[in-house]
């Protein structure tokens, strides 16, 4: 009866231990766990948001959405399957006013099925569509000839080109 | 729907995993063995659509899913051996918990489904990933084969299309299990690992201890963010893990189904993330230091090639096969070696560089947290106490530990591509499961678990 009488009390005060273990361990990583605690109080709102695009859109914002927009606009011409296109670094569209993370082509390949290169490509004799910033708006252009691209392909070449 | 197509592709891996402890004649407790069969069964799944795709057969759900059943079958055809481990798992199922344990289950339990519910809700967002094996994987779906329209992309911007093919099949089976993300058998590794840490830890200290240990580990910030952000290294460190694992339960019985084990474990981690490979070279010394005065000189070297012969085949064929003859663009990795890896200078500043950037930098805190200091503070009290003399399953422990705390400035120094801020960064994920199993045979904490035993 006394060793049962021991053992709950040594229970208790091994639950008790356990919880002030507890509290110190949150105490000294306490950053970590309000991030934790974030994406608990970010449960209820994404729990009621089940759309995939919805989630792809909060997930990878300005970066989906321009990509998509940009295959969009040419799969509405009916030319995304043959479109080759060329996109202008980050650091273009930044210093254009547009807040526009561009993926690598095979991420943007990912986002939108749209095949593009960057301005440091080799494969430049296959560009047949550029990307430009008109107006503070994108815009898509075909490209006319070879001159045309070249003199495009020097002016995006002056920009850092990031991943 | 969803949900019953998770369960039973979960329950498939189960039966492929026990089918593999079975073919090593491994013999466990239950607690070991169900998340070690789980985490086996995802190994075995992600080397499916690999092999069709080498044997050309094209990726679709039918093909992908009669394949996992029949590796499933295949892997439990040795009837006797299967049923053993089948007998044994269900005449010995019993649940203890003591109220204690409580907090730290519920807690943890917390930060286990925050993990899986954004695995599961988050599109995948590092870009190691969506532009190599998640792209990959999403045009397999849509063209039955790995070597799909991606190659056609411009692919300058990136080497992540010629990794071995761990995540890509990964993904087309979960993809085609009604997951358009993927991404959920991180979290069967994620839970299974945790399951078998925590029974590996009360093994050996008290229940409390070990709770203590597993809720440090859960928050080291960097190793809990790749648990929902698909990437190569937490994986790599899991099987890495198992295959150390397995080596110190070799050396602790010389049975050899445990060589084997752990030589297949690291033929995984490799086949993962292929550079393992030069850090499984760095056990055979450890191999031939335990194994010294109970072998002969031929059997040591036996041992050492049974060791990491799974790892060369897997790196044979996940890399330089599977590059040289079957993507339409060759990876050079020969073009990525140090030319000069004599000259020691750039391994040293690694060295320096993994302190002053990582373990500690500016960041250290937000990137590994403080499970390094308690490590530290508890090998200097062990050291300090016993005077240097550890027990002979904390010195193979500690030894993986410096394993990968030289060895992957080596990697750096060897391929300069690994860099410290992604490569470094993530590969020490693999050395905190490692000093979480030191600190399990640490004798400081085997004395205060001996006193919280008289508690209860």
């Amino acid at each position: 009866m006394q060793t049962t009488v021991s053992n709950r009390r040594g229970g208790l005060l091994l639950l008790l231990t356990g919880v002030l273990a507890i509290a110190l361990i949150i105490i000294v990583n306490r950053s970590w766990f309000s991030r934790i605690a974030g994406y608990w109080r970010a449960f209820p709102s994404q729990a009621a948001q089940p759309d995939l695009e919805a989630r792809k859109v909060s997930r990878y914002g300005n970066a989906y959405i321009l990509s998509r927009s940009i295959a969009l606009s040419l799969e509405r011409a009916g030319k995304k399957e043959t479109a080759l296109v060329l996109v202008p670094p980050t650091s273009y569209f930044k210093a254009k006013g547009l807040n526009y993370h561009v993926p690598e082509p095979a991420v943007f390949y990912y986002y939108t099925s749209l095949k593009t290169v960057r301005p440091d490509t080799k494969d430049t004799a296959n560009i047949n569509y550029v990307v430009s910033v008109e107006n503070k708006d994108i815009a898509i252009r075909k490209v006319k000839d070879k001159q045309q691209l070249s003199k495009i392909l020097a002016e995006y070449r002056k920009y850092r080109i990031t991943l | 729907m969803n949900i019953v197509a998770l369960l039973l592709l979960t329950l498939l891996q189960f039966i492929s995993g026990i089918g593999v402890l079975a073919l090593f004649r491994l013999s466990l407790r239950n607690g070991l063995k169900i998340p070690l069969a789980l985490l086996l069964g995802v190994a075995v799944s992600s080397l499916v659509p690999f092999l069709l795709q080498l044997l050309y057969v094209p990726l679709t759900a039918f093909s992908v899913f009669s394949a996992l059943i029949l590796t499933a079958l295949l892997l439990n055809l040795h009837m006797g051996r299967t049923a053993e481990q089948w007998k044994r798992m269900f005449h010995h199922i019993h649940f203890t918990m003591k109220l204690y344990e409580l907090p730290f289950i519920l807690l943890m339990a917390a930060i286990v489904l925050i993990s899986v519910w954004r695995c599961y809700y988050l599109p995948p967002t590092p870009r190691d990933l969506t532009s190599g094996p998640e792209v990959l994987a999403a045009y397999a779906v849509r063209e039955h084969t790995m070597i799909n329209s991606v190659f056609s992309v411009d692919l300058l911007s990136t080497n992540n299309p010629y990794k071995p093919a761990f995540i890509t099949s990964l993904q087309i089976i979960y993809k085609y299990a009604g997951f358009p993300f993927g991404q959920l058998w991180l979290s069967v590794i994620f839970v299974s690992f945790t399951l078998l840490l925590y029974q590996l830890l009360c093994q050996s200290l008290h229940r409390l201890l070990a709770g203590v240990l597993l809720l440090c580990f859960l928050a080291i910030p960097e190793m809990y963010a790749y648990t929902f952000m698909a990437l190569f290294d937490y994986s790599n460190a899991v099987f890495f893990f198992l295959s150390v694992y397995s080596l110190t339960l070799y050396f602790a019985e010389q049975s050899r189904s445990y060589l084997y084990f752990a030589a297949w474990l690291m033929g995984i981690a490799t086949y993962i993330r292929p550079e393992t490979l030069v850090l499984a070279f760095f056990f055979i010394p450890l191999l031939v230091y335990r194994q010294w005065g109970r072998q002969r000189l031929g059997q040591l070297a036996q041992d050492a090639a049974v060791f990491v012969t799974p790892a060369v085949l897997l790196y044979a064929v996940a890399v330089v096969g599977y590059n040289s003859y079957y993507l339409p663009a060759r990876y050079e990795v020969s073009n990525l070696i140090n030319p000069h890896p004599l000259q020691l200078r750039t391994f040293f500043e690694r060295f320096a560089d993994m302190h002053t950037s990582l373990l500690f930098g500016s960041r250290w805190a937000s990137l590994y947290g403080y499970f390094t200091i308690l490590f530290g503070g508890l090998l200097l009290a062990e050291a300090v106490i016993y005077k240097l003399r550890f027990s002979a399953t904390a010195r193979a422990w500690l030894y993986a530990v410096l394993v990968i705390y030289i060895g992957l400035p080596f990697l750096g120094h060897l391929l300069p591509l690994l860099d410290i801020q992604h490569s470094t960064k993530r590969g020490l994920l693999k050395i905190f499961p490692l000093m979480l199993l030191y600190l399990a045979n640490n004798q400081v904490l085997a004395k205060l678990s001996a006193r919280l035993g008289r508690w209860g």
